[in-house]
């Protein structure tokens, strides 16, 4: 079993910095090697409709993972919510206009991302259940210390602001 | 090491000015205490076009933000300023300073540095 630096170190998680140089975070945005490579590779190719935003996907998400390291209050929107399942597998999404991105909570103020889609691509497919099942089964199956997720649902318990 | 998403600078900077001014205006209408029904009649709109301004910001124009100031009875003040790492909201003010420790602690864990070295913040918080 493993601490979260320690699977960095190890290469099976890597952190997160949408920060400039001289900003310090608040929070911490870790993510597997799977989601950098959506990153990377399949984020980019989302369509965007400007319909629904003026920024492109990969900015959307940009902005949200900004704002979640910078320590900003995310309550009053619900751009980053648990998601309702029964039984309950504790997996949160950052939700943008065009995206959603889907991973757990390890730790106060800490967030691992595991996967991403397509908003449209979600709703068509109904593909909700899919991705809750996914990020728990990759939860389990990594080296990380128990317990490896927290299980509340308040926005406090979870997420502290930052001054 | 840690992973930086590929985006270029200027679109850095509207991805966070966009997002940042849409949730300004969400929080500027929970602080208002009004509905977006109410926003809606006041502006003679739909309630929907107000939740599509609310929720996604296409629909976001000059205009459009002037009219949410209406309803909300507020003014708006828009001010380029000179970029000044200071005041940024999470970045510390010693950035920078070297700060000395005293040696007050005789003993420390095995693998921590010794409290006597000097820091520079920016460079202990990469």
């Amino acid at each position: 079993m493993a601490t979260l630096i320690e699977l960095c170190e190890s290469g099976a998680l890597e952190v997160i910095d949408p920060l400039e140089a001289n900003e310090l975070p608040w929070r911490n945005l870790y993510a597997t090697m799977e989601f950098i490579e959506w990153l990377d590779g399949e984020l980019p190719e989302i369509e965007h409709n400007t319909l629904y935003s003026d920024l492109t996907p990969t900015e959307q998400v940009f902005a949200v993972f900004y704002e979640y390291v910078a320590g900003e209050n995310f309550s009053s929107d619900r751009r980053f919510k648990k998601l309702q399942y029964t039984p309950d597998h504790h997996v949160w999404e950052f939700k943008t206009d065009e995206v959603r991105v889907f991973g757990w909570i390890p730790c106060k103020d800490a967030f691992v991302c595991c996967f991403g889609d397509s908003k449209d691509k979600i709703e068509v497919n109904r593909s909700y259940g899919r991705y809750i099942a996914k990020t728990a089964y990759v939860r389990n199956m990594m080296d990380l210390n128990e317990p490896k997720c927290l299980e509340d649902r308040s926005y406090a318990d979870v997420i502290s602001d930052a001054p | 090491m840690s992973y930086q998403m590929r985006l270029d600078p200027k679109s850095r900077k509207s991805a966070r000015f966009i997002s940042g001014l849409q949730k300004k205006i969400q929080k500027a209408l929970l602080d208002s205490g009004k509905t977006q029904q109410e926003i809606a009649s006041i502006l003679g709109v739909d309630r929907s076009v107000v939740n599509r301004r609310l929720k996604g910001s296409a629909n976001l124009t000059a205009r459009s933000i002037a009219e949410f100031a209406y309803a909300f009875e507020k003014d708006i003040k828009i001010e380029f300023v000179d970029k000044d790492a200071a005041a940024l909201t999470n970045s510390t003010p010693s950035c920078g300073k070297v700060i000395e420790i005293d040696d007050t602690s005789k003993s420390y864990a095995r693998g921590t540095v010794e409290p006597q070295v000097k820091y520079v913040l920016e460079r202990a918080g990469s």
